[in-house]
């Protein structure tokens, strides 16, 4: 061969181990690109059916084929949690085996070989199309955002807030049990049947202001759907309030914790369980609107939220005024179990009353 | 979303309470041409019974008769203050240049009637429970006023927004000044009238003690 001929084949060789460097790098990114594209009609592999939540799906078909290729995908993945990768996994792992150069990372699959349990252990995410109680509370816990997917989506509307009116009032039963046993027997079964009333109620009552108002913000959620949400809320605050019982029983102790002590753990017990509901409002308010909403809205969605919040606190304040008592103080007059003590005015003017005479303008 | 059931009543007024609230300008623009009375009579009707159901809430802390008289002039007090304020803000806004039909005026006052009543309809339960609970007539006269007072002025409030969209719209700008000046001074006169309406016709409804 001579000098000219073994350049041009050298030429030759360097082009084309350069496209076929370009092709794989091509290769690689169009995966990424694949990967990254919103859904197709035929996805093929696991990899290529994960789509991204934020995008909306008119189709039922393609609806549930998502479902099940991100549940396929989150069992292989193993992610754990309600926040969902920005990211697409499967990238961020091509991009890594990769390495810097492009090609494949051929140590770190031997170290991967070689330290099997590096990774954490995989953990299965509840899936609430499985229509059981103990999957939705699942859900409720762990994976929030299949349930504000759901209710976006208006799936099992009607089962779903069933079993949020269901979880509420089995949770908070036994809180109302543990509160009336500051005082007896009889108290605890008063205040067991008054709790899940004073946390419904209002909230029935709130609905339709929930509503209109959402309305008049450019809010495009419907009522089943405002109603789902709020009950969703309601019962992870249920939850919270169950989880932190052993705590509250701890207090309920008339002969070693004073009525003002008693007093101030219920408080801090119920704060932290409203707090952790209203999270759950505002999260699954701002998700959901932030696919919904075709119209610019008037106001950012925790706003929104928290008036909501702010309404339903006035309306359970006067709530909780008119079903005292639930503990019955050491100087009270009245007998020792009564299930709802005589309308005396109202929360309002009552606390009127009490700053008034607190700052010395009234005797 | 279509569907394959029967559009039904139901669909049919939450469609028209969606569209005054969410699109105000193509509510009034289908007003622009001749429309069977129904289309008119349909979202006076949702008004009529928003604040008939808040006029029968707010009666519960009396009871009794009052129920009639509430239902029957919370509505009329509504509508009379807007029959007051529309021809007025029709006047002076043609006057000061304003280029709005009156089928326009007439279509932004239903608005201005429909968008406060739905807001009380839906406060109504709350306002409900604080007349049977509250044992106040203060509490239940500032509940009342404090939910009239907000729908109101959020309600007329749209009704300038709207005027001064459909304005920009018309005539390729925000409008002049003296417009713009001209709403902003009609929306709190307007309000002003609204109260004194409301001191005339709330004692006839009986639904506190006087």
């Amino acid at each position: 061969m001579t000098g000219a001929e073994s350049t041009i084949v050298s030429q030759e060789e360097m082009a084309s181990s350069e496209k076929g460097e370009l092709s794989k790098h091509s290769e690689s990114q169009e995966l990424v690109e694949i990967l990254e594209q919103p859904e197709q009609a035929s996805p093929k592999s696991p990899s290529e059916m994960h789509r991204k939540t934020e995008e909306p799906s008119t189709d039922s078909e393609r609806l549930c084929l998502t479902l099940e290729s991100s549940n396929e995908l989150e069992k292989d993945k193993g992610v754990i949690g309600e926040e969902e990768p920005k990211v697409q996994p499967a990238a961020k792992t091509l991009k890594r085996n990769e390495g810097k150069s492009g090609r494949p990372n051929r140590k770190e699959d031997s170290k991967e070989k070689e330290h099997p349990f590096s990774e954490p252990p995989v953990h299965k995410l509840p899936d609430l199309g499985e229509g059981s109680f103990f999957s939705m509370i699942e859900c409720l816990l762990k994976g929030r955002e299949q349930i504000f997917r759901w209710i976006r989506e208006e799936r099992e509307l009607p089962r779903l807030s069933l079993q949020f009116l269901l979880l509420i009032i089995l949770c908070t039963i036994p809180v109302g049990m543990i509160l009336g046993s500051y005082n007896n027997v009889l108290q605890s079964l008063f205040v067991a049947i008054k709790l899940p009333f004073l946390l419904l109620f209002p909230l029935g009552l709130c609905l339709s202001t929930f509503w209109v108002w959402g309305l008049f913000f450019r809010v495009e959620l419907r009522f089943a759907q405002i109603s789902s949400l709020a009950l969703a809320s309601m019962a992870t605050t249920g939850l919270l309030l169950f989880a932190l019982c052993p705590m509250l029983w701890l207090f309920m102790d008339r002969t070693n914790v004073s009525y003002h002590q008693a007093i101030s753990v219920v408080v801090i017990v119920f704060g932290l369980a409203g707090v952790g509901g209203m999270r759950v409002l505002l999260r699954g308010l701002h998700r959901i609107c932030q696919v919904k909403s075709t119209a610019q809205l008037r106001v950012k969605t925790p706003l929104l939220g928290l008036g909501w919040v702010g309404i339903y606190g006035i309306v359970g304040l006067q709530m909780s005024w008119l079903l005292r008592p639930y503990l019955s103080h050491p100087w009270a007059k009245t007998p020792a179990a009564v299930f709802i003590r005589s309308l005396e005015g109202n929360v309002f003017s009552s606390v009127l009353r009490t700053f008034l005479t607190a700052i010395g303008l009234i005797g | 979303m279509l569907s394959s059931n029967p559009v039904s009543l139901q669909s049919i007024i939450v469609d028209d309470i969606r569209s005054i609230f969410h699109q105000p300008l193509d509510f009034v623009s289908r007003f622009e041409e001749r429309i069977p009375f129904r289309d008119w009579f349909r979202p006076l009707s949702i008004g009529l019974i928003g604040y008939a159901l808040f006029g029968l809430s707010a009666a519960s802390f009396q009871g009794g008769s009052s129920f009639l008289y509430a239902a029957s002039l919370f509505p009329l007090l509504f509508l009379g203050a807007l029959c007051v304020g529309i021809p007025v803000l029709y006047i002076f806004d043609s006057f000061l240049g304003s280029r709005l039909s009156l089928r326009q005026t007439m279509a932004i006052g239903l608005i201005a009637f429909v968008m406060p009543g739905v807001l009380l309809a839906g406060m109504a339960p709350i306002n409900w429970f604080f007349a049977v609970s509250m044992q106040s007539p203060l509490m239940v006269q500032f509940s009342n006023s404090l939910a009239i007072g907000l729908a109101a002025f959020v309600g007329y409030g749209e009704v300038v927004d709207t005027i001064g969209k459909l304005d920009h719209f018309s005539q390729g700008d925000e409008g002049h000044v003296s417009r713009k000046l001209f709403r902003t001074i009609w929306l709190f006169v307007y309000l002003g009238v609204l109260i004194k309406f409301m001191g005339i016709v709330v004692p006839l409804t009986q639904i506190l003690p006087y």
